[in-house]
């Protein structure tokens, strides 16, 4: 589902030229959920933008989904992470203006995949029945997260990537959400590639990696 | 040879390049007016009136005067006609005869001095016979004969709120001065035509501050007309007209030249009007002592200006010699062509009393 | 105050600067509104008070002082002997001066005014001639000269040395680019050079310098029967004549100030928002209240400094480019002779100063101190800013209600231009504060009409709740713009419709004649001329006094087609034939609507005008339009005029030709009457020119109008700069969740498209009322002119374009600068900013 090929990225720093990945291998499966680890600044964000297109690498292949994303234009950019690739971030970064409902259907919507049943099971399962109508600024953080969620999921995407989607959460509630996270995950059919720098988060998946001076190493379960 | 200075109205033909030499117009070539030429029949009182096809000309009164209390006052009026092109006049607002006219009284209290303008062609000013009497004017200065001659006349003319009213009258004739009117102004062939009226009995009042004062004196006509009177190395000239206690008259000037060689000439008139020209040779100026006068002009009101104001005038021929003195030191001209004119003292006022003309004095 | 406050004060003054440097586009918007505003201020006060230095020398005539006028009873001017007669007699402070009014090749107007300089009285008589390194020879003498201001040179496209051809095929003297004291837009001759080139024998009058009463009694003395001698109160008529219109661009000008001030408001908007969290930390760190107060202050202080100096030396260029037009104007509405030298004065800089550090204390000051009065640590959120907007427009509206209510009070009470111009201000500025809850309301409402369509559309009209807050000064600034734009543009078309078909109505003659030297009545009388000549119409008139202006009473044939046309605004019954038939005792009169709507006067009432043996009273039957003329003037049939003036001068002669008669009969009759070619005015010729005249007096109006525009499209681009800039985030998120370009500029463009659309359908209203208070109210008020308004949507269409001109511009910045920023504000993503 998500594959790199010794991608490397550097970036250019007042010190002089970073490189933070210095030739990434990376091959994840239709279905697999795998955690990133890896100290702060050792470049998990960076490797999940890439995979997202959000970023472009400096060498190497990335490709998502059968497609290899440097062949991509930005239309086509734009249609694989409407369908293909969803966005879970620490920030919910929901749509202010729109309802709760409407932010669920939001990239449903825009990929033309709603889904009314599983919108309903996602609703029911995240607890988000009686915020429907609210609007984002009405809900606490952890039910905005709940909203991030859903909304990343309606559309069954192929491939979900989360930059530690339950970092504005306390202990408690993280634990709550990320099993259900996990279980969503897993409902949609989504492969998924989450950054997170806590082991007991990475618990919930089936496979952890290790980002350690630029490179990949699978890290003990 | 008076009033030469003629020059102001070089202002209003010459290129601003001119402006700093105010003489510059009287040296021009005058191509396209009419030549002086020696041995011009003169005849009265036709040439009262102007000559067009010369460049330029003037009517130039001076006088001394006496009021009852036996003080000395002067007066000076003078009309000047310039031709702005060659051209024959059309007359009319067309007209190419531009006037200037410029009055001074000399009173016991001090000097004050107008200058006006005017153009040619539309009656605004001009010299002509008026229903067969001589008539000079602009605006409401005028200098009106009895008949077609100038004298008897009267003259009238006010300088700020002081006006001038004089009659003016004569037994001479004429003086044709140089070689019979002919008057040569220097070597290379400059000359002017030029006749006076030396004898002028004048009489009539100035009403100042609403006071009438009565007085009476001797007056001087200067008549001249030319098209290029000055060389070009000449700078200025001193020059004096003076009536003496015996009854002569005397008029001498020099035109002074860059090498110091100095334009002399005169004439000595005997109380009948009899005239004889001096020559340099019968002439000779010193000056005595300078004083520093106020010399405002428009362009420059704080001036200065170191002025000869006592001279010695000698005529070695005929063994006489005179102290001229000037009757006060401020009888400056400051229009737009400044220079120093007025009333002197020959030997303190016993030798008779005069008027001296100094130009390009410069700050 | 303690030792060490002086030194946190310039430490919390440099921490609150030092935003402007991070962020240095806010310092250029702040910049740009309070400069554009100021500049255009200034820009008009400038042109004012030079118009009004220049009134202050209307008793100057090219630098000489011109205390009296001596004019012919006749209207035949004066003749050169009895100048020269006057000269001779001592009269030295008369002058002569020929004025005329000729028209170009292709009929733009010029005024041509001539003097003798050597005459002119300037101090000992040879000042005229000192001040320039001129060539007076060539001034005087044939040729001649003509000298041309720079400016008026520039229009006509004049290089020194041309001989600019007139309609009539006469040429001007030679060219020089040069101007006496006084000139104004005048080409300057010799009196002669005049005379000969208008085929004039007389001048227009003399003019008298500064004269004794003594002297001037002696002069009435000496003067012929036909002159007279008149005080000149031209300083006094043009002060009190122009009044209206110095108003009318002071408040253009204060309009202008108010828009640019909503793009400082704008501006401030925007630094405030990225401002909060150093107010909070400087605040936290225990900074003082009064600390922070003074920091404020002093930003204030430097701002208004700043932007006054900016905005003056902008607004004297503006004034140098716009005085041409102002002098146009006034020359033409009053005969006002404006200088084109314009000169800051203390008083303006004093003045824009203040007005600078008032809109800055309304539009910085206020918000800023009213931010520190909140909570130290306030939410910092969206949602939060929403709340605050919709506050903001529910005090707004409050407002606006209250302006309303004031607007209603004033209508009742207006009675000056200035009340008028109140009114104005507050019907404009009720709109304005009222448009951010009409524009939410209208959004609320179309987000409710979608409630069922695709959620993509209802995202996008959702998200204009988002733009508001930042939209609503910049919307505010367009309505005001748009509405003035609409107001005074119908304004101007119904004048110049009114004006044109009442110049159809008036000049119904096909020539009109205007020489001293034709004998009108024989030449009608005439039977040589029974040919071609339908009709003839000689007028007579006097000039007068009346309410202490200048007015003209004019005598009318009663008998001619033009009388029997003559188009009334408002009359009695059987108005017409009541006055022509003299019928009633006092006599009947015609008056024109500026005696009504300035002078007072009313419909059958008695006024008493000063004729020769005494005074003579009239009752008014009817108002006729008179555009244009900004004095009072009277119609009497001719005979009764003579009944009572006995110095009548000719004004004219209309002249209808038989059908099928030609032009060339008519002036060939003419010449051998002895007028002079340039002496006749074809009808077409008098209309093309008269509309002429009119654009470029409206020329000025229509200059401010764009400029107004242009400072809203200013801060229309600044709101959206500044919404870019903050919300580039969130753009970066949507893209993230794969959104496209094109999604993202239709969910920006969209709802922006929809405010000003709604501005824009507002302002058409809007507009049609404020034309209707300037038609109805302002300008009867300041000119007595009244018109129908012709309200016409193609100004309304054309200022849409132009409006979405504007938007389509602003976007495409817009969207280049999203292009620029997106890619790297998307890698930041989701890192924790």
């Amino acid at each position: 589902m998500l594959r790199f090929d010794g991608v490397v990225k550097r970036y250019a720093q007042p010190e002089g030229e970073v490189t933070v990945l210095a030739g990434v291998d990376l091959a994840i499966a239709p279905g697999e959920a795998v955690a990133l680890l890896g100290e702060s600044g050792s470049g998990k964000s960076t490797l999940l933008h890439l995979a997202a297109g959000l970023d472009a690498p400096d060498a190497g292949r990335i490709e998502v989904g059968g497609q290899t994303l440097s062949m991509l234009d930005e239309r086509a950019l734009a249609a694989l992470r409407r369908g293909t690739v969803s966005l879970v971030f620490q920030q919910f970064h929901l749509i202010g203006t729109l309802t709760v409902a409407d932010n669920i259907r939001f990239q449903a919507a825009l990929c033309d995949r709603l889904d009314p049943a599983f919108e309903a099971e996602l609703v029911e399962r995240l607890g988000l029945g009686a915020q429907l109508d609210k609007y984002p600024h009405q809900l606490s953080g952890g039910q905005q997260q709940r909203v991030a969620i859903a909304r990343a999921l309606l559309h069954r995407p192929p491939l979900v990537l989360a930059d530690e989607p339950t970092g504005n959460l306390d202990e408690r509630s993280s634990g709550a959400v990320m099993a259900l996270f996990r279980e969503l995950v897993q409902a949609a059919g989504s492969a998924l590639l989450m950054v997170t720098h806590s082991h007991g988060m990475a618990d919930y998946l089936d496979r952890r990696l290790w980002l350690h001076d630029g490179r990949l190493q699978h890290a003990p379960g | 040879m008076k009033r030469l200075w003629l020059v102001l109205l070089m202002l209003f033909a010459g290129p601003a390049a001119a402006q700093d030499d105010p003489y510059q117009v009287l040296r021009s070539t005058g191509e396209g007016y009419a030549a002086v030429e020696p041995g011009r029949a003169f005849s009265f009182p036709a040439d009262h009136l102007p000559h067009p096809d010369y460049r330029i000309e003037w009517w130039y009164l001076t006088a001394n005067l006496k009021d009852a209390e036996g003080r000395d006052w002067g007066l000076q009026w003078t009309l000047f006609r310039q031709a702005m092109s060659p051209a024959t006049d059309t007359e009319g607002w067309d007209s190419n005869q531009m006037w200037m006219a410029h009055a001074a009284i000399t009173t016991p209290e001090g000097h004050r001095h107008e200058q006006r303008f005017a153009r040619g062609g539309v009656g605004q000013a001009d010299v002509r016979l008026d229903n067969g009497a001589f008539a000079a004017w602009l605006d409401d200065w005028s200098l009106t004969g009895e008949g077609p001659s100038v004298l008897p006349g009267r003259l009238r003319f006010s300088v700020g709120e002081a006006t001038v009213d004089m009659q003016l009258g004569s037994d001479t004739p004429p003086v044709l001065q140089g070689e019979g009117g002919y008057s040569r102004k220097s070597a290379q062939g400059q000359a002017s035509y030029y006749y006076s009226q030396p004898h002028i009995a004048v009489r009539g009042q100035i009403v100042q501050g609403g006071r009438p004062v009565a007085l009476t004196g001797t007056g001087w006509l200067d008549r001249e007309w030319s098209s290029q009177p000055l060389a070009d190395n000449q700078q200025g000239w001193d020059w004096f007209s003076l009536h003496l206690a015996d009854g002569h008259a005397l008029m001498v000037y020099r035109l002074r030249h860059d090498d110091g060689k100095h334009w002399l000439s005169g004439s000595w008139v005997a109380p009948d009007g009899t005239a004889r020209t001096l020559g340099a040779d019968d002439i000779a100026l010193t000056v005595l002592d300078t004083r520093r006068v106020r010399t405002p002009t428009a362009a420059d009101p704080k001036a200065v200006r170191e002025l000869p104001l006592v001279w010695r005038v000698r005529l070695p021929g005929l063994g006489r010699e005179w102290t001229v003195r000037a009757l006060i030191d401020d009888q400056w001209m400051g229009g737009r062509v400044p220079y120093w004119e007025g009333v002197v003292q020959v030997d303190g006022g016993a030798g008779g009393m005069g008027y001296m003309e100094l130009t390009g004095y410069g700050r | 105050m303690r030792p060490a406050e002086p030194e946190r004060l310039g430490g919390v003054l440099r921490a609150l600067l030092s935003h402007y440097r991070r962020h240095p586009w806010q310092a250029l918007f702040l910049l740009a509104g309070l400069v554009a505003g100021v500049a255009l201020w200034s820009a008009v006060q400038v042109i004012n008070s030079h118009a009004r230095a220049s009134y202050a020398e209307a008793d100057y005539m090219l630098g000489a002082q011109a205390t009296h006028w001596i004019r012919s009873r006749s209207g035949a001017g004066v003749a050169p002997a009895d100048y020269i007669a006057l000269r001779r007699a001592g009269f030295r402070q008369v002058f002569p001066v020929v004025q005329a009014r000729v028209a170009t090749a292709d009929n733009a107007p010029l005024a041509i005014v001539a003097t003798d300089l050597l005459a002119l009285p300037t101090g000992d008589g040879g000042e005229a001639l000192d001040e320039a390194d001129l060539d007076w020879l060539a001034f005087i003498q044939p040729p001649y000269q003509a000298w041309y201001p720079a400016a008026l040179a520039q229009e006509l496209g004049v290089a020194a040395g041309d001989r600019l051809a007139l309609h009539d095929g006469r040429r001007l003297p030679p060219a020089v680019i040069a101007a006496r004291e006084q000139q104004g837009r005048q080409i300057l001759m010799d009196v002669g050079a005049a005379l000969s080139l208008l085929g004039r024998e007389h001048f227009t009058a003399l003019a008298v310098g500064a004269i004794t009463p003594a002297e001037a009694a002696r002069l009435v003395d000496a003067l012929p029967a036909d002159l007279q001698l008149e005080a000149n109160q031209q300083r006094v008529d043009l002060t009190e004549l122009t009044a209206s219109l110095h108003t009318q661009l002071t408040a253009m000008s204060l309009l202008s100030f108010a828009v640019g001030l909503f793009i400082v408001f704008n501006a401030v908007r925007f630094s405030l928002w990225y401002r909060r969290p150093t107010l909070r930390t400087l605040r936290l760190m225990g900074v003082s209240m009064r600390a922070l107060t003074l920091a404020v202050l002093a930003e204030t202080l430097v701002w208004s400094v700043i932007g006054c100096a900016l905005g003056l030396a902008a607004g004297y260029g503006i004034s140098l480019a716009l005085l041409p037009g102002m002098s146009a104007t006034l020359q033409n509405l009053y005969g006002a002779v404006v200088g084109s030298e314009v000169l800051l004065d203390v008083r303006t800089v004093a003045l824009a100063w203040a007005l600078t550090l008032a809109g800055l204390a309304l539009a910085l000051a206020w918000p800023l101190l009213l931010q520190l009065r909140g909570p130290v640590i306030a939410a910092n959120t969206a949602a939060a800013a929403w709340r605050d907007d919709a506050r903001a427009r529910r005090v707004l509206l409050v407002g606006a209600a209250g302006m309303v209510l004031l607007a209603v009070a004033v209508y009742w009470h207006m009675r000056t231009v200035v009340g008028g111009f109140v009114l104005l201000a507050l019907v404009l500025f009720a709109a304005a504060w009222a448009l951010p809850a009409l524009l939410a309301a209208a959004q609320r409402g179309l987000g409710r009409a979608l409630a069922g369509a695709p959620l993509a559309r209802r995202w996008i009209v959702s998200d204009g709740r988002a733009q508001l807050p930042a939209l609503r000064t910049a919307m505010m600034a367009l309505l005001l713009a748009l509405t003035a734009n609409l107001g005074v543009e119908t304004l101007i078309g119904s004048f110049r419709t009114a004006l044109a078909d009442w110049l159809d109505q008036r000049l119904g003659a096909d020539l009109y004649v205007n020489s001293p030297r034709l004998d009108a009545p024989r030449f009608v009388a005439d039977p040589a001329n029974a040919g071609w000549l339908a009709a003839g119409h000689a007028r007579t008139g006097v000039t007068l006094r009346w309410q202490g202006r200048p007015a003209k009473v004019y005598g009318l044939d009663t008998t001619t087609p033009d009388t029997h046309r003559l188009p009334l605004a408002t009359a009695a019954p059987q108005a017409l034939a009541r006055w022509s038939a003299g019928a009633g005792m006092p006599p009947p009169i015609l008056a024109n609507e500026q005696a009504h709507y300035l002078g007072g006067l009313q419909l059958g009432q008695t006024v008493t005008l000063p004729a020769d043996d005494g005074p003579a009273d009239y009752t008014v039957v009817g108002f006729f339009h008179d555009y244009g003329n900004p004095y009072y003037q009277f119609y009497l049939p001719r005979e009764a005029l003579e009944r009572r003036w006995h110095a009548v001068q000719p004004t004219g002669l209309a002249l209808w030709l038989t059908p099928g008669a030609s032009e060339a009969a008519a002036e060939a009759a003419l010449q051998a009457a002895g007028v002079q070619p340039g002496e006749w005015s074809a009808q077409g010729d008098i209309k093309r020119l008269s509309l002429k005249i009119f654009d470029r007096t409206f020329a000025m109006t229509a200059a401010m109008n764009t400029l107004t525009l242009l400072v809203a499209g200013a801060a229309l681009l600044t709101a959206l700069l500044a919404i870019l800039h903050e919300r580039l985030p969130e753009f970066a998120q949507w893209r993230a969740l794969g959104v496209t370009r094109r999604e993202l500029l239709r969910v920006i463009a969209l709802p922006l498209g929809l405010f000003v659309g709604l501005t824009w359908l507002l302002a058409i209203p809007l507009g049609a009322l404020l034309s209707w208070l300037l038609i109805h109210d302002l300008n009867v008020m300041a000119f007595g002119w009244s018109m129908p308004m012709l309200w016409s949507p193609l100004p309304a269409l054309k200022l849409g374009l132009l409006s979405a001109g504007i938007v389509a511009l602003v976007l495409a910045i817009v969207l280049t600068q999203l292009t620029r920023k997106l890619p790297q504000a998307m890698a930041q993503l989701g890192s924790a900013s």
